[in-house]
């Protein structure tokens, strides 16, 4: 397999080519990044396939000492953890960029290298094994973002919307920047040695309570308002109805999951014992997102909304699962991490599709009866419909189950009053979706049936919901060893009795979990 | 109500005309009343009123397992049901006891080929009952028609026991007070109330407001004239001053 | 008595032995002096083409002289004049960061509507002037080559920012610049003086070891005269609460002297600081340290929350300015080998940023009739992109994004203050950068996001820089400057004075004039590229690091 460094500039060369070549011709900077993405997937899946979850735990890994000075490597990687939403990036992205060339747009050359520079930026930030770089990549993956919904956005207040979008979660970002660099200067100075900030490093030097609590809070406010979760959503109404559909398809399928991702790939190792003091903090505000998130969303008028708040929703049961600390719980959370994506996406996509179908307007009070003259999109809609509500049969509900299965086991109470956010997203999915397809035909409804471009997009999309579904195993045996390993701490420290019960190996064994390694 | 249609396909025109709402004919056009009032179209066979607004051709009302593919799909439900209630017969076998045995082996509550003699006594029971249901139902539609009518219109239980019965207990309603109506509540005023005062104006606005009161603050002392100035850096050398002198 | 005849053998065979001039070490400063007598003379010939293109050239001559000569001596590490400059790693990279930003300058500056005022030879030897004392500043250990350089620095300053004489705004800058910059220094001399009275000498070395023996630490007149110096010190930084003058007088002074004063005082003034605090008052960082850390924080805040809601984009930099001093000063405060790294580190790069973005300014006050003003950069992203770029970089550079330079300049100041002990210094300057997006954000969001103002063609209004309307319709007397030996080709200076609003273009000014195209492409691509490669910069300040002898 090539390096990972192809994988992850690869996008944002294309996107430069097309810049350049992009001056004479309209189609060429789609098309060079359509093929940009395309390569990107194919790579993906070939890592994917690679991927052995009982090798090393770090897979791929090129190491390269960045700034000597500082400690900073640039150091990327494959693991459990990230393989499968480095897969999902590379998917959602693929397929939002051919929705895009469906569109004309204004400036394609430099629509397409922000898209681009986007996509490059966000698998640097899930490939990335060492701090400093995460936060580099972190923040940059959001400057892209500014220019896309600010330049092609919808009208009234894009500019607004994404200069308030962008300092809400630079605020976040720019705190964990310096719980980053605190966190590896004073684990050199409490633990002796050069300043680090490699993860495996810095997981060997485990820093005091007192400085570990608050450097996680600041992490938490980063991840927390890139989710987003309640109570810090506030950019999340405005930003997502500036934006346009096809920018909106990657922003909530891939960058949301980042926090969550940093939340397991960094915090839990690197300061179980904050994650323990926290945890119940860190549970209700994972419960009050699942609530009021799905309040929200079963009460929105605007369809991007619903999919928006449902997002809330979703991202609060995934926040949930990892605050189990334990292996079910984080297991879940991955698990569910990938589904939220594969469903978030085509939503967004028939959100753009029903409102092509009702006048242009997106409130649901204006659709209904779009199914009777599109049954292919009406059939698309309730699978994802149906995936979005964790319908026993879809991955969303193997992910869903592990996650309550571990809170149940963490705090018996969250847990039953998260059953509920389970209910509430089976009100809002088929509110959404009775309402737009079924029952009257809207005033200015004017349905038709989807385009063979249209089922292109879906197509891989839908493939992989239904593949996952039928065989979720693929995602948890590999991820398996990655997700134990981060979460292996905290849960030691919370006191959590290790699984009696191997759910996915059918034995049971109370045996130690094998320790960390570099 | 959608119903199974057992007339071959309409062509979608014609659905189309049967399923518009009714205009008056006038002048070679299709025209509203002149009082723009309509009346509702009802049924003769049950007296409810017609849906006509619905997209596929509403008013044709069939059983439903008049149509073959109903029908196979309703005979293997039965057989299916049938099959079920052989599998687990108490004191007999236990096919699913034996399927479910490794995952449910380490738990507490476990206990294989239950010997509880109650279950004898629930299955004689419902039995029972179930034949009891059947002859009475007998009795009431088949034996004697118009028994049904007579007790409902006749005595007055019979009335109440037939409106609980016809309005489903009120349980639609029962829940919709108790749950949907509360959330539908709570939801707009989350959508409406909490999210515009609480996390619009007092999170959001309130720090950005408290910034740009810090940006007018520092702009308002910036009001151009020098001895304005150098009067805050004669006050500036002094709190720092002051700061040394302490340290003595 | 006895009294020695006028002529006597003995003198006559005595060769006076006068002290030992190292005109090596020297030999920078010369560089710049000497070029600045040569620029004024040269100033003085008829030829316009003389004035306008040798001097400037000349001027460049004399600032590649200057670095030639500064490489030259790298790795010196020596005293000279009597201990009174050091020519160490630090004095040059400092120097290497002047020059850079005095050339970026000249090339600003080249016809510039300043310059043109100022009979070129004037405006370019004040520039070398100022130069000479900065550099003079950097390498300063003795307290009154300290002062010399100060006033050597900001003397001409003072003049530089009032010649667009005919301009009410430049003229108001000068004056408030000479008025409360004359106080900022007999501040920071009455704190030299107290310093000297209770140390009893001015050699910084000296000071240091005077202040380590105990009392004289907690003495009274001591740190009065430490406060003292602060206070001037922090005057020239612009560090609050003594920026005041900072945005009056960098929205009223020419664009390329308001890029000039932005970046290279920043350098010296910083520069001082870590020579004075880090070598001389290094046995009381007790006292000072966390007066400068609660200062800088200040600055942070004040110079952030400033420059919110500008309209105008040199005031808006001006305040930016003062926020980032307060960042650097954090550098400062920690009094560490990592400190003075991170400090030298974020000027070099303080440099690239602010060029690329006043470069552009220049470029679009000359191009377009609106000045400085926010809607002069608008919609440049579709008409101009390779003005649009270096600004954008620019201000994301110095709001601190990753892929920037300005990146990795805030993480190295932040790791040097945690390391330092100071992590609620890290903080503030975390949160001052968090505020700042609320005024950078804008500019980009004009450039990309908003159609340019109508009516405005590239080359259509011909107006260049000096475009504020004077208060008064008719010509100035000449009492405010007016003057008769102004180039005969000069219609513009004449016409404009008479213009109540953007008048008739008398002159067609072309579209982007090369040379500041180049510096903020330069400047640019250079906050680019040492973003994604910020080794060699690292290197350079390594040797700058060792130089004060801190841990």
């Amino acid at each position: 397999m090539p390096a990972l460094s192809i994988l992850i500039w690869l996008p944002l060369a294309c996107g430069l080519l097309g810049a350049i070549v992009g001056l004479r011709s309209e189609r060429v900077p789609g098309l060079l990044a359509l093929l940009g993405s395309l390569a990107a997937l194919g790579l993906a899946i070939g890592y994917i396939a690679d991927y052995h979850s009982a090798g090393a735990h770090l897979q791929h890994v090129t190491d390269v000492v960045w700034i000597a000075e500082l400690g900073i490597h640039y150091k990327l990687a494959i693991t459990g953890l990230n393989v499968f939403l480095v897969g999902l990036t590379t998917l959602l992205f693929f397929a939002a960029t051919l929705a895009a060339n469906m569109r004309s747009w204004d400036r394609p050359s430099l629509f397409y290298f922000h898209f681009m520079l986007a996509e490059s930026a966000v698998l640097g930030a899930f490939l990335a094994q060492d701090l400093a770089l995460f936060v580099a990549f972190f923040d940059l993956m959001l400057i892209p973002f500014y220019f896309l919904i600010g330049g092609w956005g919808r009208e009234p207040g894009r500019v607004k919307a994404t200069i308030k979008l962008v300092i809400y979660t630079l605020v976040g970002s720019l705190l964990m920047l310096a719980a980053a660099i605190a966190t590896g200067v004073l684990a050199a100075q409490q633990g002796g040695g050069h300043i680090t900030f490699v993860l495996s490093s810095l997981q060997a030097l485990p820093l005091s309570t007192g400085s570990q609590e608050w450097i996680f809070l600041f992490f938490a406010a980063a991840f927390l308002v890139k989710m987003p979760a309640f109570p810090l959503h506030g950019w999340m109404p405005d930003g997502y109805r500036a934006m346009p559909i096809e920018v909106l398809m990657v922003f909530s399928g891939v960058l949301s999951k980042v926090g969550a991702y940093g939340f397991l790939a960094i915090v839990l190792p690197l300061y179980p014992k904050a994650a323990v003091h926290f945890q119940t903090l860190m549970l209700l505000i994972a419960l009050a997102s699942i609530i009021y998130g799905s309040m929200q969303a079963f009460s929105q008028r605007d369809a991007r909304l619903v999919a928006g708040y449902s997002s809330v929703a979703q991202l609060g049961f995934i926040t949930l699962g990892i605050f189990a600390l334990n292996e079910q719980g984080a297991q879940g959370a991955l698990l569910q991490m990938v589904n939220h994506g594969l469903v978030v996406a085509p939503l967004l996509f028939i959100v753009g599709l029903l409102a092509q179908r009702a006048g242009g307007s997106e409130d649901v009070r204006e659709m209904g009866g779009i199914a009777f003259r599109a049954p292919v999109l009406a059939t698309i809609f309730l699978v994802v419909a149906l995936a979005t509500l964790a319908m026993p049969g879809s991955s969303n509900f193997v992910g869903e189950f592990l996650i309550l299965l571990g809170v149940f086991k963490a705090k018996l109470a969250i847990a039953i009053i998260a059953f509920s956010g389970v209910v509430m997203a089976s009100v809002y999915a088929l509110r959404l979706f009775i309402r737009a397809m079924h029952n009257r035909v809207g005033k200015s409804v004017d349905s038709r049936e989807i385009s063979l471009m249209d089922g292109l997009v879906f197509a891989p999309l839908l493939g992989v919901i239904v593949f996952l579904a039928l065989y979720p195993q693929f995602a948890l045996h590999r991820s398996e060893g990655s997700v134990k390993s981060a979460v292996f701490e905290a849960q030691a420290l919370a006191g959590n009795p290790h699984a009696q019960f191997h759910y996915f190996s059918g034995t049971a064994s109370t045996a130690a979990i094998a320790s960390t390694e570099p | 109500m959608a119903t199974a249609v057992s007339t071959p396909t309409m062509d979608p025109n014609v659905s189309k005309f049967v399923g518009a709402k009714r205009k008056l004919f006038i002048n070679g056009k299709f025209v509203d009343a002149a009082s723009g009032k309509t009346f509702p179209t009802f049924n003769p066979a049950t007296g409810e009123v017609e849906d006509t607004d619905v997209g596929f051709p509403g008013p044709v009302h069939a059983i439903a397992e008049r149509a073959i593919p109903m029908r196979v799909a309703m005979g293997l439900l039965a057989v299916g049901a049938v099959g079920a209630g052989l599998v687990q017969i108490p004191k007999t076998d236990f096919v699913i006891d034996d399927f479910l045995r490794p995952t449910f082996a380490t738990s507490k509550l476990y206990e294989p080929h239950t010997k509880n003699g109650l279950l004898v006594v629930g299955l004689g029971l419902g039995t029972v009952l179930g034949l009891l249901g059947i002859a009475l139902a007998h009795r009431l539609w088949v034996a004697r028609p118009g028994a049904a009518t007579a007790i409902r219109t006749r005595t007055p239980l019979g009335r109440a026991l037939y409106e609980l019965f016809y309005n489903k207990w009120w349980f639609d309603e029962l829940i919709d007070a108790l749950v949907v109506a509360p959330m539908a509540a709570a939801g707009r005023f989350a959508r409406d109330t909490f999210e515009r005062r609480v996390i619009d104006e007092t999170i959001v606005g309130g720090v950005s407001g408290i910034v740009r009161a810090g940006s007018a603050a520092v702009r308002a002392a910036q009001n151009g004239f020098v001895r304005y100035y150098a009067a805050l850096l004669v006050l500036g050398v002094a709190g720092v001053g002051f700061y040394f002198l302490l340290q003595t | 008595m006895t009294y020695v005849p006028l002529y006597s053998p003995a003198i006559a065979t005595t060769h006076l032995k006068g002290p030992h001039v190292d005109f090596a070490g020297l030999s920078p400063l010369i560089a710049l002096l000497g070029g600045a007598v040569l620029v004024l003379m040269v100033g003085l010939l008829g030829h316009r083409f003389v004035r306008s293109q040798v001097v400037p050239a000349l001027s460049l001559g004399a600032l590649g002289a200057a670095l030639g000569l500064t490489i030259w001596q790298w790795n010196a590490n020596k005293s000279i004049v009597s201990g009174a400059l050091r020519v160490d790693d630090l004095a040059l990279t400092l120097n290497l960061i002047l020059i850079a930003g005095g050339a970026c300058t000249v090339l600003l500056a080249w016809r510039s509507q300043a310059s043109r005022e100022a009979a070129h030879g004037e405006f370019h030897a004040l520039l070398l002037t100022s130069i000479g004392g900065m550099s003079l500043l950097a390498s300063a250990q003795n307290t009154v080559a300290l002062f010399v350089g100060l006033e050597l620095l900001s003397i001409p300053l003072y003049v530089l920012c009032a010649t667009e004489m005919r301009r009410e705004h430049s003229l108001e800058s000068g004056l408030k610049y000479l008025i409360v910059g004359s106080v900022g220094s007999a501040t920071l001399l009455y704190g030299l003086a107290m310093i000297y009275g209770a140390t009893g000498a001015t050699d910084f070395g000296a000071i240091a070891s005077a202040l380590s023996n105990g009392s004289l630490a907690t003495d009274p007149l001591t740190l009065t005269g430490i406060a003292l110096c602060v206070a001037g010190l922090c005057f020239k930084a612009s560090v609050a609460p003594f920026h005041q003058w900072t945005p009056d007088v960098y929205e009223g002074a020419p664009t390329p002297v308001t890029a000039f004063m932005a970046v290279t005082t920043k350098v010296a003034a910083l520069g001082v600081f870590l020579r004075f605090f880090d070598v001389a008052l290094i046995a009381t960082h007790a006292s000072w340290g966390p007066a400068l850390a609660v200062l800088a924080t200040i600055t942070i805040l004040v110079g952030n929350v400033g420059a919110l809601g500008q309209s105008s984009l040199k005031r808006m930099l001006a305040y930016s300015s003062v926020a980032q001093a307060g960042y650097i000063l954090a550098g400062v405060v920690v009094a560490t080998r990592l400190g003075v790294q991170a400090t030298v580190f974020y000027l070099a790069v303080y440099l690239m940023m602010n060029l690329a973005s006043f470069a552009v300014i220049v470029a679009r006050e000359r191009e377009t009739g609106l000045g400085d003003d926010l809607q002069a950069v608008a919609g440049l992203g579709r008409e101009r992109p390779w003005l649009a770029w270096p600004m954008t970089i620019s201000m994301l550079a110095l709001a601190g994004i990753p892929a920037t330079a300005g990146f990795i300049g805030k993480f190295y100041l932040i790791d040097a203050t945690v390391a330092g002990g100071y992590t609620w210094l890290g903080v503030a300057i975390v949160v001052g950068s968090m505020i700042s997006l609320g005024y950078y954000l804008p500019v980009l969001a004009a450039m990309w996001m908003r159609e340019a103002p109508a009516g405005l063609g590239r080359g259509d209004a011909g107006r260049s820089s000096a475009s504020a309307p004077g208060p008064s319709g008719g010509p100035l007397p000449a009492l405010a400057g007016g003057s008769p030996e102004l180039d005969p080709g000069d219609e513009l200076a004449s016409a404009g004075a008479s213009a109540d609003v953007p008048a008739v273009p008398a002159v067609q000014t072309p579209a982007t004039q090369p040379e500041v195209l180049a510096v903020a492409v330069l400047a640019g691509a250079a906050t680019i590229f040492f973003g994604i490669i910020p080794q060699p910069l690292f290197d350079l300040v390594h040797g700058a690091g060792a130089a004060l002898g801190l841990l």
